[in-house]
Parts: C-alpha cells; structure tokens; sequence
C-alpha cells in the first residue's frame, strides 16, 4: 500500500513515564552519535562548498594561477553580462516547459495504467526503462534519432512522407524543444511512477460513491482523483524543477549549448566560462546563482511538500 | 462521446451491468491503443539504437537510411572484447570499453558501499531516536539533493590536484558521497520507521545494544528495502557524468564518459557509440527490474511509499 507520509508530522508521543526520559536522554546521545560518520562527508563537502565560493571572490585561471582578490567583481560582471541573463532565462524556461509538459502527460499515463488493464503488469515495468539510462547516453541515442539528412531516422521518415528536413538539435530555432523531448522521454516516467503509486491508495470507496451517483470519468478525475494527487503533484515537482534547472548531461551529450547560443542553459553557461575557458573563479560565480536559485526553489517546494502531507 | 447513451438513468431497458462492461471494454482498447503507441514512442530510440550497433559503419552513414541490412557483431566485438575490424572506417577510434566499465564498477559499487555504511547507522538513528534537532540532519542531507554539483565540484577540482586525489578511484567514490548518502539516509529513513517501536523496546530490554537492535532487527527486516536503496544508489553513481568528466581522467574513465568519446569532432563512431550504450544500459535495466518494487520509494527519497 502507498501512502505519503513524512517523518515529522509523526510526533513525538509524550514520555508519560518519568523513568523513561533517562533512557531517551540516552536514546538522543546514541543518536547523536550514530549521526557523525554520515556527518563528516557532508560537513567536509560544505566546507568545501565555502571554499568554492570564496574563489569567486579571486580571480582565479586554470591557465594563469592565482590573479588576486577582486572581492564581488565577478558577480558585478555576472548581472551585467548578457550570456548570463540569457541562459538564466533559458533555464527558466526549458525548466518550466519541461516539467509542465511531464505533469501532464505523466497524469494521462499514470490513470491509464491505474486501470485494470490485461498485461498492465508488463506496461509498468517497462515504464522504468527511460527512468534507468544514463541521461548523457540517453542523449545520445537521441543524437541517432536527430541526425540530418535522410540517413537520421526522423528525417528519413519526413523524407518519405515528403515534408522538408528538419534541423532538430543542429537549428538554433528547433534546438532547445528537441532537448525538451529528450529530457521529458526521460523523466516522464519518473512522474507517472509517482501519480500511479497515488492512484492505487485512492480509497476506492470514494470512487464507487461517485460512479453510483452517475458521476462521469471526468468528473471523477477533476473531482476526485486530481484533488488527492496534489501532494504526489508536489512531491513529483521538487525533484524535477530542482533537477530541470540543473540540467546538464542531456545538452552536453547533443548540442553542447549550441548552435550559437541557442541551448545555453545555466549549468553549460558555468561550465563552459569555468573550464575550456579557464576562468574557475567567474564560472563558479553562475554556479553559485545556480545554486541560490535551486535553493529558494527547493526550499519553497519542501515546505509545500510538508504542508501537503500535513493536511 | 455518447455521454447520455452511457448514462444508465436514460438508459432503463439495457441492464446496467453490460452497459457498463461494454463501456468499459470499449475504454480499455483505447487505453491499450494509447498505451502501445506510447511504449513504441518510448522504446523506439533503444530499439534504434540497437539496430544502429547491429551496422557495419558504411550501413551507419548511408543515407537515405537503410531498414534491411546485413547485421553485424563488429561493434560488440570492439565494444566488448577490444577487437577491432578493418571494416569500420572509424578504426582509429579506440576506446577501452571493457576497462571502463570495470571502472565504473569499482567507483558506483565503491561509493554505494561507503555511503551504505555511513548512511545507514544514520538513518536509523534518524527513525528511532528523538535528537530534537533531527530535522535539521535531515534537511542538511536533502541540502545536497539541490545543490548543483557543479559547486562542489569548482573547489574539489583544484583542491584534488592538490592532495593527489584528483584521477584516482578514492577521490570519485568520496565525491559521489555527495549524491549516495542523501539517497540512503531519507529512504532507509523511511523504511526504518516503519518497524514497530516495540520490537526495539524489548529486544532493548533483553539487553541487546544499539548496533546489535540495528544488525539484528532493524536490517534483516529492511533487507528487501535496503537492496532496493542499494540498487538505486549505485545506478545513481552510475549513471553519473559530470563527477568523473571533471574530477577523473583516463585511469578513472566510467563507461557513460567512454561512451561520449565516440563523439570526434568530424565524425562519430555511431555503431561502436550505440553498441556501448546497450552494454551501459542492460546490467542497469537488470538491477532495476530486480528492485522494482521499492522504486518509487527510492525514487522520490521515501516520500512516496508502496
């Protein structure tokens, strides 16, 4: 049986006997304690995450060394660059259009295969296949699929039916919805997993009372079903806005943030200015706006996450 | 739609049962129509890709495409055991497959076995005792969740060339610490608070101690849980690009960064590239199948529980 459930909304149950608050004490230092070797990584990494942001206040290159202390300069130059706000937008965007489009398809797959259907045991487990693929090799195996001319697979079926070729990746207009694609080919499973684990701990009682009462599929699913999925909605959200703003490996694998500029989402923005072009310190600067944005949306979506799960 | 044709109330002189199995058996064929049309969809790039490793190179570039083709094992040959034919135009191309993948299986089962070992003592922990500030662990972990990697990776860069840990297998599987531990601590988490208190509270009382109540109680009946966790971390790791794209380097190359190499910059090996997706892929697909019960759990770190 799925529920949701957090952790937190459980409660401690109050200690009604007086003997057992010396054993809790206990209880909370063996806890304490069992928690630092899981502690030390994470505590180390964070150090190194200060670490980090203390070099986009050098001037540090790959290539040159150490220039100096430059205080705030490198975020001065990041609002005033134009290939920053650029990708920031993109990012926006590709990260709204993606997860929009993966809650509603995930919703039209998720309530099809709550359905009794002969063999839905066999849609559901190969349902995971995308979720499992590396996404830089999934991105490649859509560089298959993208290839121009008509020895690509989606060009040759345009060549046959006789409609013109398409860019896909290689046109700049074309480019960031063909990532789109790859990127919801990957993910939308990971949604429709989640709103279908939902839909089977739906009291069927509540969905029997509304049939009797002639309500229709419809009905059903505006009145019923979509209500109770919400928190399944929200949980479903953090990962994937969290995930679509960083996303990476998809681009990397197919068009590297080209042609031009035309999918030069934040995390390739920050990767190309910290590596091939050496200049670590400004790179990690719009990873740090990366992270600043990640965390107001993570944060905001767990609190949603956790008032969902209360009521 | 015949919306008031199905109704029942306007429908008195059919009885209702086979109305509504007709109904019902009309509805389930188009969800089955529907659902076919969206696994081809879904399954139609791997299958692709999988006839695209079946090529010999020249099929590969032919264009217009061929559908029918003389199938061919030279890609797996060169992707599985090293061997290279003289027929594939891209000979020069060499990448050591199978030396990679064990690589990717020293880094992912590594990391999975450090994080499991730290991680779990802390999800127990995190179940069972009531620290009052155990919220505060718990979203200090899903911290990392949203942190793109790229800021820890910026500092680790140049912090492991600096201590030697830059291109070795200790440094990848301390980093992927980093996606490992958040993983196994909130969804062991939520597999340990599922087991009645009771069962602590009175081995305890018999006199078993912390670790012991951990080992004998709360793992073995979490095992199937925990290999799920396991499975999920490890494809995590393993899965993973950007870590040992730029903490690694040729000692440390996993697979998913040998399978990009048969990108050139004039050309791509695509029969060789497609023959190592499948060969990133399978082993994958097989744990997950395994674990598949667990999944949405793992998934969304025990926030959704089956």
């Amino acid at each position: 049986m799925a529920t949701i459930a957090s952790p937190m909304e459980k409660g401690q149950a109050p200690s009604a006997v007086r003997t057992r608050s010396t054993v809790e004490a206990a209880d909370i230092k063996a806890g304490r304690l069992m928690m630092l070797p899981a502690l030390v990584i994470p505590i180390f990494l964070a150090m190194v995450f200060f670490y980090g942001f203390y070099l986009t206040l050098r001037n540090r290159r790959l290539n040159r060394g150490d220039l100096g202390f430059v205080g705030l300069d490198n975020y001065v130059k990041l609002v005033q660059d134009d290939k920053f706000w650029h990708s920031l937008s993109l990012t926006l965007k590709f990260t709204l259009v993606d997860v929009a489009l993966e809650l509603v398809l995930a919703t039209l797959l998720a309530l099809a295969l709550s359905q009794p259907l002969r063999g839905v045991r066999i849609y559901r487990a190969l349902l995971i296949i995308p979720l499992m693929t590396p996404p830089v090799v999934g991105a490649l195996v859509w560089k298959v699929l993208y290839r121009s001319g008509n020895g690509g697979f989606f060009n040759w079926i345009l060549w046959t039916l006789g409609f013109p070729m398409q860019g896909f990746i290689g046109d700049p207009q074309q480019a960031i919805q063909s990532l789109i694609v790859i990127d919801v080919w990957l993910f939308l499973p990971f949604v429709a997993i989640i709103l279908l684990a939902g839909l089977q701990t739906l009291p069927q009682e509540q969905i029997d009372a509304a049939q009797i009462d002639g309500a229709s599929n419809w009905r059903l699913f505006w009145q019923i079903k979509l209500p109770y999925l919400i928190p399944f909605y929200i949980v479903a959200m953090f990962f994937r806005v969290i995930d679509s703003l960083n996303v990476f490996d998809t681009i990397y694998g197919t068009t590297k943030g080209g042609p031009g500029d035309a999918t030069r989402v934040l995390a390739i923005n920050g990767y190309e200015t910290a590596f091939p072009f050496y200049n670590i310190s400004y790179g990690g600067a719009t990873f740090v706006a990366l992270w600043l944005l990640c965390t107001v949306a993570g944060s905001l979506l767990y609190v949603w996450v956790k008032r969902s799960q209360q009521d | 739609m015949q919306k008031s044709a199905m109704n029942p109330a306007t429908a008195p002189i059919v009885p209702r049962e086979s109305v509504q199995k007709k109904r019902q058996r009309r509805l389930h064929f188009f969800l089955h129509v529907g659902l076919i049309i969206y696994f081809f969809l879904t399954l139609l790039p791997f299958i692709w890709t999988f006839l695209t490793s079946l090529k010999k190179s020249r099929d590969v570039a032919a264009a217009p495409l061929k559908l029918f083709f003389e199938p061919t094992l030279d890609n797996y040959r060169a992707v599985l055991f090293n061997q290279y034919s003289d027929d594939s135009a891209l000979a020069r191309v060499r990448v050591d497959i199978p030396g990679s993948f064990l690589n990717s299986l020293i880094i992912a089962g590594g990391a999975t076995i450090l994080a499991l070992i730290l991680g779990n003592l802390a999800a127990f922990a995190l179940a069972r005792y009531k620290m009052p500030e155990r919220e505060v662990y718990a979203f200090f972990f899903l911290a990392f969740r949203f942190a793109p990697v790229f800021v820890f990776i910026i500092p680790m860069f140049l912090i492991y060339q600096q201590i030697h840990l830059y291109n070795t297998y200790i440094g990848l599987i301390l980093i992927f610490q980093v996606i490992a531990i958040p993983l196994i601590v909130w969804v062991m988490r939520s597999f340990y608070e599922t087991i009645p208190a009771e069962l602590f509270d009175s081995a305890s009382l018999d006199g078993a101690s912390r670790m012991q109540q951990l080992r004998e109680i709360a793992l073995p009946l979490a095992a199937p849980g925990l290999a799920a966790t396991a499975v999920l971390a490890f494809i995590a790791c393993w899965n993973n690009f950007v870590f040992p794209f730029l903490l690694g380097a040729k000692a440390t190359q996993t697979i998913t960064l040998a399978t990009i190499t048969f990108i050139g910059y004039e050309e791509v090996a695509w029969g060789m590239m497609t023959a190592a997706a499948i060969v990133t892929i399978v082993p994958e697909l097989i744990l997950a199948m395994l674990v598949q019960r667990h999944i949405v759990r793992g998934l969304t770190y025990g926030a959704v529980k089956e």
